[in-house]
């Protein structure tokens, strides 16, 4: 399966192409300058429609993927959340450092 | 007498704005800001949200840019409603309520502000996007301009009040979270404008088109900027600033 986006209701604020893990959402140098999911990179994760300030992100019932195009999609969600959560971790731990010395400071 | 319709002369189309680059503090306020932050860097709208979510008491410089930024939609989205004369008057229209809108956010985000015990100006601006205050009246391009401020700004300003949001959800801010709602929903209003009419006043006009979508990838990079900046600063080896 792989989501749609209704090309008549998005407004282009690239909410979805920003939260979609396997970077397939495209946008710049589409002709007709609106959203796309492009269905071979689609892994159903949801977080598009999740995101979508329209609702207009639905999901297509056909199935599309192959295992091997499946399998290529999942590792790239693999490590775009693996590089969110090491972001995540490492801001944590600075934000952490940074409170406890303004507290001592103050 | 100038009437309504006169183009204004450039000197008036700038104004003392209310915030201020950081960049642009002498040493003695620098010096404030660093016993204030921490560290300068640290006024980066993805390090704030992370104190912010640990401690309310940086909620304030989290705000400060927000209002910023809102301060700056009411000088670009008005400079855009006057100086974009030979464009549909339902646009006019759009603009000028869209000017209205970033009136309520100034008036939202002040008094939230003043509620953390902060006030306009206490922290500095660090703008990650296009300041239009040096552009001359006449040369703005309306299709360029909604492409970059709309499209590209606006969108962006969803997804970060969505982590603003968040973290006022988490702490238990419920006037902010509420506050960020209405904002939002204007927001959505605003993208979906400046996309309508962004898509019209290229239409048939692919150079304007190209340029437009060149100005809003070029803006993108530079929003991006902060998360980079961000993760710079988070590493472990991250010199002091």
């Amino acid at each position: 399966m792989a989501y749609v986006i209704a090309p008549t209701d998005c407004i282009n604020c690239g909410k979805c192409r920003r939260e979609c893990p396997t970077q397939t959402i495209l946008f710049f140098g589409r002709d007709d300058e609106k959203h796309w999911v492009d269905p071979t990179g689609c892994i159903d994760c949801d977080l598009c429609a999740r995101a979508c300030p329209m609702d207009c992100i639905t999901q297509e019932p056909e199935p599309v993927l192959q295992l091997a195009e499946l399998n290529r999609a999942r590792a790239r969600a693999r490590a775009f959340f693996g590089q969110r959560r090491r972001f995540a971790r490492t801001l944590g731990s600075y934000a952490d450092a940074v409170v406890a010395a303004t507290r001592r400071e103050s | 007498m100038p009437r309504l319709h006169d183009p204004l002369p450039f000197e008036a189309a700038v104004r003392e704005p209310p915030y201020r680059d950081q960049d642009d503090l002498d040493e003695h306020e620098r010096e404030v800001l660093r016993d204030r932050l921490g560290d300068l860097r640290n006024n980066n709208p993805f390090v704030l949200c992370e104190l912010a979510r640990r401690d309310p008491r940086w909620l304030a410089a989290l705000l400060s840019p927000l209002l910023s930024a809102e301060f700056r939609g009411v000088d670009v989205i008005g400079r855009l409603a006057v100086e974009c004369r030979d464009v549909p008057w339902n646009l006019t229209l759009g603009l000028a309520r869209q000017a209205w809108d970033e009136a309520r956010h100034v008036e939202l985000d002040t008094q939230l502000l003043e509620g953390y015990g902060s006030h306009v100006g206490e922290y500095p601006d660090r703008p990650f996007y296009p300041d239009t205050n040096g552009v001359a009246p006449g040369t703005l391009d309306p299709a360029v301009l909604l492409r970059v401020v709309h499209t590209a700004l606006e969108g962006f300003a969803l997804s970060f009040f969505d982590q603003v949001r968040a973290v006022a959800r988490e702490t238990g801010q419920h006037v902010l979270d509420r506050c960020l709602d209405h904002n939002i929903a204007d927001e959505t209003m605003h993208v979906a404008l400046g996309d309508y009419w962004q898509s019209r006043l290229s239409e048939g006009k692919p150079e304007v088109r190209e340029l437009a979508r060149l100005a809003q990838e070029l803006a993108e990079v530079t929003f991006e900027a902060a998360a980079r900046a961000a993760e710079q600063l988070a590493a472990p080896s991250a010199p002091a600033g």
